[in-house]
């Protein structure tokens, strides 16, 4: 079609691309990460107030750092409440909110992906368009990809929910009743006798439940028979938080927990007598995400406070309160010494939202049969 | 006594009112303010409880369509029979027999005889209210407990042994123990009020026949604080039979000693805290399973209450309350007072100390107390989530207490001095929410906040302090009645049928005549409600939001964080103010009693 010499396109072609493109350009509706964040700052003035949950543990003098911090970070001059509530009592309230149709308590929420992807599943959460470009813009993080958007919200929760610090269980033992070589080393084997009486374990089923995922040849029935076996071998069951109190007394020697428990206590104590192993089979990884609550008196200041949240900047606040990491991005010294422990030992981490086969089991785990399922886990943890 | 019949046959048939049909009479005007306020509580609570009956039937939240009994069905195993009510009968009779066991001799000791420093051991029986349960079930694992127990190694040590099999852990003797420490004060202040008001002119009577002061004790004193008495125990077994906390902690959590309180927050969240869903109607269910053992014990005091006039001891005619003097005896019963406040009161204020000093829960040793320090005392009011934080809280008890209070009197008046045909039913009604576990009730007014919001979304009740008040004052009102019905039963009508005959209404007879008589046990009453509600966690967190958190919610949420040391920090800055409180109130209630003795006799008399 074209000479030679005629290689360029003519004049009028370039013309008429450039316009089309131009033109394009000008009907697509993006908007620089910068101008999106600037538009929902002036949106979070007009709204003047939030209204937001942090995780419970974080107490009243974190909770006002971060408000404050918050503030100073986006020129905001607006009323900050910030409330510490456990998702196990926040969660049931917004989904009943959402189903009878009443505007949400608070216009931003956190919690786990479990309580998250009910509230998805009932229509309470604000979903975020370009939140990738919102991301960047607030978080340097994201900005430094160091963030993958995968990680922050990953498929399930895509645009819905954002993670802001990741939880990891394994063992926590006191090293004054038993060495680390005589801990079991496997889920399994907790229900060795040599371990009868002498370990507590919470009632609740997580540490369970990915058991079908990883070993997907022992089959559903079979597992629930070694948490069963396990079950009449514990010495007490216990809620996370009391069990390691055990632990630290010393009438128990070692209980699953989440390892933030640790290192709350090495900080009040770095000679207190706790430690951390990881279970060679697997150590379930949870987050903790942000939402916004469709139907939110004040979704403006909700979206930046959800986003803000990961940063650097907020988890320099958070994080020396309740001891929990960014495993997967985070930078800190206490991000990066649990990846290195991780790492030294060679644990194998799991969770359910990074695989198809994680979803998929989670899913299982929502329908009734596996409703029934983790019942008969609980009853199963009792030695039932 | 003509003109009293006078009245009585003007009244239809008795003192007061004759059923509501009467009291909204042109003649019973006065009587509507009781009645109305005692129907409008009342009527509050059947509609609560119905709401939780509901649930039970319903698959989900209220609006979800359709029926469904699993709830039912679900907790119809057979270990509920061989495990679960046996366990909860063994632990609920266990915490009555420790309970009376210290209180009876308790109530006597510091409210009937001359023992030395009774304000100090009164407050001191207050404070025990006060330290959180968890605490106290943790300080008894650190004292008797198989592998770490200090007891267990002190005993070990002088027989020579290894293992002392004795622990307060996994077994529901040792829950009722510790339980029924924990309870003695309650059972103590309900009879406290009573105690105090009793009539020694009986006791004088009994004297001058020749009876021995045990003899009296025994045979006169006893029988005639029976209602309160009987009350004490009902209201200690509804209220042992559904904590949640001590047994948890003390093995009934593990399956092993499982008890129906324990199977209840199972039932509600099945598979733990990843639960977004709650089962409300499983929470119904235990929650009326527990209520039916509770409404036989009901059944029991209602028969006390139909021979009400043989607990009369206050009368027109020579009321002077007095105090026994012990003698040498007075040894013996400060032993007692003393064994009681060490195993009830100062241990735990120890371990609550104790814990309050350290970075974290450990057993007492030389290392231990070289890390010894006030950290945790730093900064605990901005970690309880500063002063908005306590206002909330002073609001929150003073309020439940007035209304608690008023409540409790219009209730009492209507079913112990009217001869309304609803009068039983209206005592049950008032007894019931303290059968139904606090938590049931806070799902049902959590879905009712959810409603107000959709249906009057001006009206501020989610959210709010109000919302928190109610609750409190519905699952309080049972504590409330019971020591107003026992104060009522004890003051002869003959009282009011004199007021009235002078042409007094009925409220200017219940709060001119009535209430000066049964002050003590108002105070107390007041006191104990004040109490309760400090401390409530369970109702209270479930209902929190933004604004209207309070203090027992912070601590509860900084001891779940691990945050042990500053939560028993905060509990001991909790129990050093409400000492100071306690004590001022105990000062007040034995300015009104001399006053009553001084005084207010002589009016009647006169």
């Amino acid at each position: 079609m074209f000479s030679k010499q005629d290689n360029k396109p003519p004049s009028g072609y370039v013309r008429i691309v450039a316009g089309a493109l131009l033109l394009g350009v000008a009907f697509v509706p993006q908007i620089s990460p910068a101008a999106t964040v600037n538009e929902l700052v002036a949106k979070a003035k007009q709204e003047g107030v939030l209204n937001a949950t942090v995780t419970s543990s974080l107490t009243g003098k974190t909770t006002q750092q971060l408000a404050a911090a918050f503030k100073k970070r986006f020129g905001l001059d607006i009323e900050i409440t910030l409330t510490p509530v456990g998702d196990t009592e926040n969660y049931p309230k917004a989904i009943a909110e959402t189903r009878t149709g009443v505007v949400p308590t608070y216009d931003a929420m956190e919690g786990s992906e479990t309580h998250n992807l009910a509230l998805m599943r009932v229509g309470g959460i604000q979903k975020i368009d370009d939140w990738e470009s919102l991301a960047g813009g607030i978080n340097s993080y994201v900005r430094s990809g160091k963030a993958h958007a995968d990680q922050l919200s990953p498929a399930v929760l895509n645009g819905f929910a954002f993670a802001y610090l990741t939880r990891i269980k394994a063992l926590i033992y006191n090293p004054r009743l038993i060495s680390i070589k005589d801990l079991p080393r496997t889920h399994a084997e907790l229900a060795d006798p040599k371990y009868k009486g002498k370990w507590t374990q919470p009632p609740w089923t997580t540490h369970w439940e990915p058991g079908p995922m990883v070993f997907p040849d022992i089959g559903k029935e079979k597992w629930l028979e070694i948490v069963r076996n396990a079950g009449k071998n514990a010495g007490t069951v216990l809620p996370e938080n009391p069990g390691v109190q055990r632990v630290l007394l010393g009438e128990y020697a070692f209980t699953p927990a989440n390892t933030y428990y640790a290192f709350q206590a090495k900080a009040k104590d770095p000679q207190a007598p706790i430690e951390i192993t990881y279970f060679k089979d697997y150590n379930l990884m949870t987050s903790s995400y942000y939402i916004v609550r469709k139907g939110a008196r004040r979704p403006a200041g909700a979206t930046l406070f959800s986003f803000w949240m990961a940063t650097p900047e907020a988890k320099a606040i958070w994080q020396p309160a309740i001891f929990v990491t960014q495993f997967m991005w985070g930078e800190s010294e206490l991000d990066k010494k649990v990846r290195q422990l991780i790492h030294d030992s060679g644990a194998k981490l799991v969770d359910f939202i990074s695989t198809e086969k994680g979803r998929d089991l989670l899913a299982w785990y929502g329908t009734e049969e596996g409703v029934k399922y983790t019942q008969s886990m609980g009853k199963a943890i009792r030695g039932e | 006594m003509q003109e009293v019949q006078a009245i009585k046959q003007a009244r239809g048939s008795g003192p007061a009112a004759r059923g509501l049909k009467g009291a909204i009479g042109r003649a019973e005007i006065p009587n509507l303010i009781p009645l109305t306020s005692s129907w409008l509580i009342l009527l509050l609570i059947v509609s609560q409880l119905l709401f939780v009956f509901y649930m039970t039937f319903v698959p989900g939240l209220p609006t979800d369509p359709g029926w469904t009994l699993k709830h039912w069905t679900n907790v119809m195993h057979t270990r509920m029979l061989t495990k679960v009510i046996p366990n909860t009968v063994v632990v609920g009779f266990g915490t009555i027999l420790v309970a009376t066991f210290f209180a009876l001799p308790l109530a006597w000791l510091l409210n009937r005889t001359s023992l030395p420093f009774r304000n100090t051991f009164i407050t001191l029986m207050a404070v025990a209210v006060i330290v959180p349960g968890f605490l106290k079930a943790m300080g008894w694992i650190m004292l008797l407990n198989e592998r770490i127990g200090l007891v267990n190694k002190a005993i070990g040590a002088l027989l020579g042994i290894a293992r002392i099999p004795l622990s307060v852990t996994d077994n529901p003797w040792g829950i009722g123990w510790v339980m029924g420490l924990m309870l003695t004060p309650t059972m103590f202040f309900l009879v406290s009020g009573p105690m105090r008001a009793l009539d020694p002119a009986l006791e004088e009577a009994a004297e001058v026949a020749g009876n021995s002061e045990w003899s009296i004790t025994w045979r006169v004193s006893l029988p005639l604080i029976w209602p309160a008495i009987l009350a004490g125990i009902i209201y200690t077994f509804m209220t042992a039979i559904s904590v949640f906390e001590v047994p948890a902690l003390l093995g009934a959590a593990s399956g092993k000693v499982p008890v129906l309180a324990t199977e209840l927050f199972y039932a509600v969240r099945p598979s733990g805290p990843d639960v977004a869903d709650l089962a409300y109607g499983a929470g119904g269910v235990y929650g009326l399973l527990i209520a039916l053992p509770s409404l036989v014990a009901l059944y029991f005091y209602l028969r006390s209450l139909t021979q009400a006039r043989r607990y009369e001891v206050i009368t027109g005619k020579a009321y002077r309350p007095r105090d026994i003097d012990l003698g040498p005896l007075k040894w013996l019963g400060l032993g007692f007072v003393g064994l009681y406040l060490l195993l009830a009161v100062i241990l735990p204020l120890l371990v609550l100390f104790w814990a309050s000093v350290l970075p974290y829960l450990q057993m007492p040793s030389a290392e231990a107390l070289s890390k010894v320090s006030l950290v945790n005392y730093r900064d605990l009011l901005a970690a309880i989530g500063g002063m908005s934080i306590l206002w909330n809280t002073v609001i929150l008890t003073v309020s439940v207490a007035l209304l608690v209070l008023f409540f409790s009197l219009m209730v009492s008046w209507v079913v112990v001095r009217t001869q309304t045909r609803f009068a039983k039913t209206m005592d049950i009604i008032a007894m019931l929410p303290h059968a139904i576990p606090g938590l049931a009730f806070a799902f049902a007014l959590a879905m009712l906040a959810i409603f107000v919001a959709k249906w009057f979304p001006s009206v501020p009740f989610q959210g709010t302090l109000g919302i928190i008040v109610l609750a409190n004052v519905i699952t309080k009102i049972a504590y409330g009645t019971r020591i107003t019905n026992a104060a009522l039963v004890q003051v002869q009508a003959d009282l009011e049928e004199c007021a009235q005959l002078c042409g007094a209404r009925n409220l200017t007879v219940i709060f001119r005549v009535l209430m000066p008589l049964i002050k003590p046990s108002l105070v107390f009453a007041g006191l104990w409600t004040c109490l309760l509600t400090f401390r409530e966690v369970t109702l209270t967190l479930f209902l929190a939001e933004s604004h209207n958190r309070v203090l027992a919610v912070s601590i509860w949420q900084l001891w779940q964080s691990g945050n042990v040391g500053t939560a028993a920090a905060g509990g001991v800055i909790m129990v050093l103010v409400m000492s100071v409180m306690v004590f001022a109130m105990l000062k007040l209630a034995g300015g009104i009693l001399i006053e009553q003795r001084r005084v207010g006799l002589t009016n009647v008399r006169g």
